[in-house]
């Protein structure tokens, strides 16, 4: 998992909302064959329109269920930034140790009058003045302050779902790194929504009154109560749990339930699910480089079997003299297509298991230690077994496998030649 | 690659497995096979025909076919559970490569009826009647073959 290619385009379905990366299934929706699609771009996600309409059918037991889990997690991490001040400083989840954490942002909600609430968040721009320190530059909202906390106004309008707000959204200054956003909500009654029971406006102002108070210290302790439990008589004693430790942990996760609002964050789902897929130890693909820098060569008579047939392992089409192929460094030659579609996302070749990059560092010592430019791959063939020949002896191996379903890699002979005319070890995975 | 498909699927018809007979589910279709293995002689499964369902993804052979029995059978490495998974090492998209063919997995699958490999069962409960008790495990793999598998 440690390379991607540099730029894996991801596609969007405007459809049912599915996302997929280009190379793996078109520009056609895989799931719902809709080609009402988008190719989702740095400047322009239109994922962040649907998370916005979104907030019309959001749910909010479910948003506090979703989160109720989760919750002392994060405020054990965080409750002693809490209670400094009414600022609630937010900290990457990521950082090793949370002494040595300095908060990267800020956001707090205040009522702003008798109908209205503005939330405010204070981002410092990473090489400003506090950014000294554990600020990864990879956290993808990082340089846009406007993304935070327009999370924060997604989530906002979730909770209070059948209620009319209006949103207003500020503007973000810069102040020597500090950069402030504000998004204002202003409550007021409307005809209810259908469906849905009309939320009572007394209800939001208390809701809201409890982000603006500073967390009464009983909350970190009250955390561990599950949503229903609350003591009685507390405002919003009903409500799970701290709604201002769901907020942050919408910060710092941003994520809630399905949706995520981050590219890290859908990055981040996007591996989970891979591992869930059980390709945890499978390698990461090879660079586009990588690939386009294997060498070639004309399919030679020694490539092919006794009765001069040879055929590409991967799509099992015959191959014929004089036709080009691509030769990874332990000889095993495919289809450049065909290897190639493999490559993307495997760095090994995929007969023999051996990192391609392995290969051309072995390679490469191999011709500077003999002198010999040309030393590695064509000279190799004569003495390592075609790819066709090994290919026979692999399914005679498979079918009468003395010692069961091995099933390990199976290739492991071959692999291991392949290792010992290198004279050195590699591991693949 | 649908080529490929069928190329393999002419092979294993033209000459099938040991023990085996393949065919398409749906003639429509060439990512759906069926086979029905024959129990191994030697096995506790002999004289059974189960029938397997092997799905090939769409981008198969860069991803693993899936093996699933729809014959019930008692098995370590089958699951029990309607869905007769088989779990095969070289299937794992960590061990699979697009040279295996599926001939090679089915002799695979069957060469697990007569070797079960209890170290990565998933009915952990019959890998360890396997090791502790082989002659329970033998009787009733004997009798789910019977009930089960000894029709056509």
């Amino acid at each position: 998992m440690s390379q991607r290619p540099a730029a894996r385009e991801l596609v969007f379905c405007h459809r049912c909302e599915n996302e997929w990366y280009r190379d793996e299934h078109g520009l056609q929706c895989p799931r719902c064959t809709s080609d009402f699609i988008e190719i989702i771009d740095e400047g322009h996600d239109p994922r962040d329109a649907f998370t916005d309409d979104e907030g019309d059918d959001f749910n909010p037991n479910r948003f506090f269920n979703d989160f109720h889990h989760d919750l002392h997690h994060h405020v054990h991490d965080h409750h002693h930034h809490a209670h400094d001040d009414d600022h609630l400083h937010t900290h990457t989840h990521d950082a090793p140790d949370p002494e040595e954490d300095v908060p990267n942002s800020g956001f707090r909600i205040r009522p702003t009058g008798p109908n209205s609430y503005s939330i405010s968040g204070t981002y410092i721009q990473p090489g400003g003045a506090r950014a000294d320190r554990n600020v990864p530059p990879q956290y993808p909202n990082a340089d846009d302050p406007a993304s935070l906390i327009g999370t924060l106004g997604n989530v906002m309008l979730g909770m209070v779902s059948g209620a009319n707000l209006t949103r207003n959204e500020g503007h973000i200054g810069p102040h020597g790194g500090r950069f402030t956003y504000t998004t204002t909500f202003g409550v007021r009654n409307g005809p209810p929504t259908q469906g849905q029971p009309p939320a009572d406006p007394q209800e939001l102002h208390q809701l809201f009154q409890q982000f603006a108070a500073p967390p009464p210290p009983f909350m970190t302790g009250q955390l561990r109560v599950p949503p229903g439990f609350g003591l009685p008589g507390q405002p919003g004693a009903n409500r799970p749990a701290n709604p201002i430790a769901q907020l942050l942990n919408v910060l710092l996760n941003q994520t809630h339930g399905d949706a995520v609002y981050s590219q890290e964050a859908f990055d981040r789902v996007l591996t989970q699910l891979m591992e869930q897929n059980g390709s945890d130890n499978a390698p990461g693909p090879a660079s586009q480089d990588a690939i386009a820098s294997l060498p070639r060569k004309k399919v030679d008579v020694s490539m092919l079997d006794d009765q001069g047939r040879g055929e590409c392992s991967i799509c099992m089409d015959e191959v014929k003299i004089g036709e080009e192929v691509t030769q990874l460094y332990c000889t095993h030659w495919f289809h450049g297509q065909c290897v190639g579609a493999w490559l993307c996302e495997h760095n090994t070749c995929p007969h023999c298991r051996m990192g391609i990059e392995e290969g051309r560092e072995a390679a490469r010592n191999k011709a500077a230690s003999t002198s010999e430019s040309n030393a590695g791959p064509s000279t190799a063939t004569s003495t390592s077994d075609s790819s066709v020949a090994s290919d026979t002896h692999t399914d005679r191996d498979t079918a009468s496998l003395p010692e069961g379903n091995g099933g390990h890699g199976s290739g492991g002979g071959i692999t291991g030649r392949v290792r010992s005319f290198f004279g050195r070890h590699h591991s693949t995975s | 690659m649908a080529k490929r498909i069928v190329k393999e699927l002419t092979d294993c018809t033209q000459a099938p497995p040991t023990g085996m007979k393949i065919h398409l589910l749906d003639e429509q279709d060439i990512h759906q096979w069926e086979v029905v293995m024959d129990g191994p002689d030697g096995s506790a499964y002999a004289g059974g025909h189960f029938k397997l369902r092997v799905t090939l993804p769409e981008d198969y052979p860069f991803k693993p076919p899936v093996l699933n029995f729809t014959t019930k059978i008692y098995h370590p490495n089958v699951s029990n559970d309607g869905k007769g998974s088989m779990c095969l090492g070289m299937l794992r998209s960590d061990e699979w490569k697009p040279p295996n063919k599926i001939a090679a997995v089915l002799a695979m699958a069957r060469n697990l009826l007569l070797e079960p490999n209890t170290e990565d069962a998933i009915e952990t409960t019959i890998a360890d009647q396997y090791k502790s008790d082989r002659k329970a495990f033998e009787a009733t793999a004997k009798e789910w073959t019977k009930k089960y598998a000894s029709g056509k």
